[in-house]
């Protein structure tokens, strides 16, 4: 798969604010609903009713990926997406590296890492289940 | 036990006390959650005729077991008290995102016992609960105490709060939140006497969920349910809730002029076409409730005015009831009942009723301060409108509603008064659907469209096979059997104990089955839709149980005269009156209700298993 061509493309113009797509990565990703534990994050403009959706673009230079100090952020080779595998220590190095803020600290179990969005392995769940088609791919 | 985050904030407004407890299991396994939740609090710890608005009154906010998931509209929370409105039992919902956020930070359940003696908000972030005085609060509107709030807390905080209504305890009073109202009943004015202003809350806690590839299997069928159903998908999807006037007004469904008539003349300009393609008078903006596919809910800004929702019922209460054509007198006025915080449809019915007894010479322009309120007269109702928000001149006489009105005014004032238990009828006219009347009449919490919404299945001729609803059923025949709309009212209680909107099952897209299916994969409890609908079957006999207790029998599932002796003028009813005996006999019968005290017999009690509230209904009786 071609570099930064599969990635979550958006649509804020006709996003509507339900953060369907937030709930829906955390289920996919972690079996529960936590609005922190999401690769996408929704979020509402001062004026009301215009949203910002924040998700990782799978950039092409990989800036997470350079800034990581364990090499713990690598590109899956079949869906293109960059990943964070284990090996993340949970440093934050590509938190402050994301020019768009993209990547989160969670923690799962009592144990802290980054996440960012994976495109589901290659089918996202929050585009099948966004009602606007504020978000494709 | 997942999709529960089993625990219940209560808060002693009185002592200040605040407590965290555990849910009662048994209200879950009988009522599910929700509602149901809140009901069953109320009929164990609040005395049974308590006064409304007295500090013996419990306010409860009950989020269901499917709130805060990724299905379909599970954005809900059930609002329960005792209506000041009313009298009944009082149970209005809400969507917005503050349920979610309410399970995030923990808790299912809110629970306000006693009163505060002076304005305070309750603060939620995650484990710290607080009081919190809120007398510079105290006097904003709904937006303002928002907006207040946000900069106090942080924007990220989500908000209900109650404007200068509830503070005034006008019983049409709601409560608001991001521009959802728990709007019917007089919630606003029950929070305004425990003067709790607001409730803000943020969390970072997670719902679990039980069986997550389950889930996610039938997250996807309940989502295909929805974007299957034509009209759902189509109008509603596309302009929300007001897509139904055009329909409703073909149908002779739409209440005109005080129900004097059953269709408008003048609906061309209040279609919603108006509203989208006029650009140059009105941007609209999209702002869904938590996890909802249709996202009916938009932001209407007028020119400089941010009027917020307009939606179907604000509409006809405010433009055909009152003989209102112009957009620009809906949407002004719609933009006070939501800075106020009162009910647009009871407020617009109100003052349809106040047109009504206006042209009839019941009340004259010195009762109204000078204002002309024949039909039709934008402006005056938009001036009636502020005035009864404010309680401001002639305000105080309409802000608790027409039937108190009614009752003040005396003459003949009565005559004209569109209420079930002193609640406004809602923008469905009964004579253009059979089951309608029986929906107006029976409604637990006075008359009210969501209990159920049937007209879809009579009037507009939906089929529902996963009911048992096979073939078109016939809207103008209050003696046929009722059986379907027992099932019907059953499948629209239970989206407020789950916590889902009721516009999911309101084109009867989302099947009784697939909400089984998601509520066994996110509890993890077995269920089937028989099971689950039963659970709405013993909540509404509960709830039957405390208006019996409170006074309540056949005489008050009546709907007003008017419909028994004024035939429907317009579209396919025409010529129509409603029987009503025939039409509650019938009702009565599916439901093994007594004919007389309108509750379940002893026998029906006893196979719902709640003996313990037969022994005290009919002990009392």
């Amino acid at each position: 798969m071609k570099p930064g061509v599969v990635k979550i493309t958006t649509n804020p113009r006709v996003c509507q604010g339900c953060r369907a797509c937030e709930a829906t990565c955390s289920v996919f990703h972690f079996g529960l609903v936590n609005p922190f534990s999401t690769g996408i994050k929704i979020i509402e403009l001062q004026e009301l009713g215009k949203f910002k959706q924040i998700v990782c673009q799978q950039c092409i230079d990989m800036v997470c990926a350079q800034a990581c100090p364990e090499n713990a952020i690598v590109r899956n080779t079949y869906s293109g997406a960059v990943e964070i595998n284990d090996q993340c220590t949970a440093c934050g190095a590509c938190i402050e590296a994301c020019p768009i803020n993209a990547i989160t600290m969670i923690s799962i179990d009592g144990k802290q890492r980054a996440f960012k969005c994976d495109l589901c392995g290659g089918a996202p769940q929050c585009v099948e289940v966004c009602p606007r088609q504020a978000i494709g791919w | 036990m997942k999709g529960y985050q089993d625990c219940a904030i209560r808060v002693n407004l009185s002592s200040g006390s605040i407590t965290k407890e555990a849910l009662k299991q048994k209200y879950i396994q009988r009522y599910l959650g929700g509602e149901g939740y809140g009901i069953a609090l109320l009929w164990d710890e609040v005395p049974h005729k308590a006064d409304p608005l007295s500090p013996q009154n419990q306010l409860s906010f009950n989020t269901g077991p499917i709130t805060g998931t990724p299905t379909p509209s599970a954005s809900r929370t059930s609002v329960v008290f005792i209506s000041p409105l009313t009298k009944t039992i009082g149970a209005s919902n809400f969507g917005s995102h503050f349920g979610a956020e309410l399970k995030f930070a923990g808790y299912d359940s809110i629970i306000f016992d006693g009163a505060a003696d002076h304005p305070v908000y309750l603060y939620i972030n995650d484990a710290k609960v607080e009081l919190r005085d809120a007398t510079h609060l105290w006097g904003k509107n709904t937006r303002e105490t928002t907006e207040a709030l946000k900069v106090e807390l942080g924007s990220e905080f989500k908000i209900v709060t109650i404007g200068q209504a509830g503070e005034m305890l006008s019983s049409l009073a709601c409560i608001f939140s991001d521009d959802c109202f728990a709007g019917r009943g007089g919630a606003g004015a029950v929070m305004g006497s425990k003067k709790l202003k607001a409730i803000a809350v943020k969390g970072s806690g997670s719902v679990s969920i039980a069986d997550k590839d389950t889930f996610l299997t039938i997250q996807k069928k309940a989502i295909r349910e929805i974007r299957g159903e034509a009209y759902t998908w189509g109008p509603v999807h596309g302009y929300g809730t007001p897509a139904w006037l055009d329909g409703a007004n073909a149908y002779g469904l739409m209440p005109t002029r005080n129900l004097i008539e059953n269709s408008f003349d003048g609906m061309a300009t209040l279609l919603p076409s108006e509203l989208w393609n006029n650009t140059d008078k009105f941007t609209v903006r999209r702002r869904a409730c938590y996890s909802c596919q249709l996202g009916c809910h938009k932001y209407v800004v007028m020119g400089d005015t941010e009027v917020g929702e307009l939606e179907y019922e604000t509409i006809s209460a405010l433009g055909p009831r009152c003989g209102v054509s112009d957009y620009e007198s809906v949407a002004m006025a719609g933009y006070y009942t939501t800075i106020y915080g009162i009910d647009t449809i009871s407020a617009g019915s109100t003052v349809s009723a106040a047109m009504e007894w206006f042209e009839k010479g019941i009340i004259g322009p010195e009762d109204v301060d000078g204002l002309d309120l024949h039909f039709g007269n934008g402006p005056a109702m938009v001036e009636l409108i502020r005035k009864m928000g404010l309680r401001e001149g002639c305000g105080a006489l309409f802000a608790d509603g027409s039937a108190v009105a009614a009752r003040k005014i005396g003459k003949n004032a009565w005559d004209f008064t569109m209420t079930v238990k002193d609640m406004e009828i809602s923008a469905t006219d009964p004579r253009g659907a059979s089951s309608m009347t029986i929906a107006f009449g029976t409604s637990e919490r006075g008359a009210c469209h969501m209990r159920p919404y049937s007209a879809t299945i009579d009037a507009f001729g939906y089929i529902l096979k996963d009911l048992d609803i096979n073939e078109a059923r016939n809207p103008f025949d209050d003696g046929e059997a009722k059986d379907w709309l027992k099932a019907v009212k059953e499948y629209f209680v239970i989206t407020n104990q789950m916590g889902i909107c009721d516009f999911d099952v309101i084109n009867t897209a989302l099947q009784p089955t697939t909400m089984a299916e998601l509520y066994t994969s996110v509890t993890g409890i077995e269920t089937d839709k028989t099971e689950l609908l039963r659970k709405a079957e013993r909540l509404i006999a509960l709830e039957r149980a405390f208006n019996f207790e409170r006074g309540f029998t056949r005489n008050d599932d009546r709907l007003p005269k008017r419909f028994m002796i004024e035939p429907a003028p317009f579209g396919p009813p025409k010529g129509r009156v409603v029987d009503m005996e025939t039409a509650l006999d019938r009702y009565y019968e599916a439901c093994s209700y007594d004919p007389i005290k309108a509750i379940p017999t002893p026998q029906k009690y006893s196979e719902l298993g709640m003996d313990d509230i037969a022994a005290i209904v009919y002990a009392a009786a």
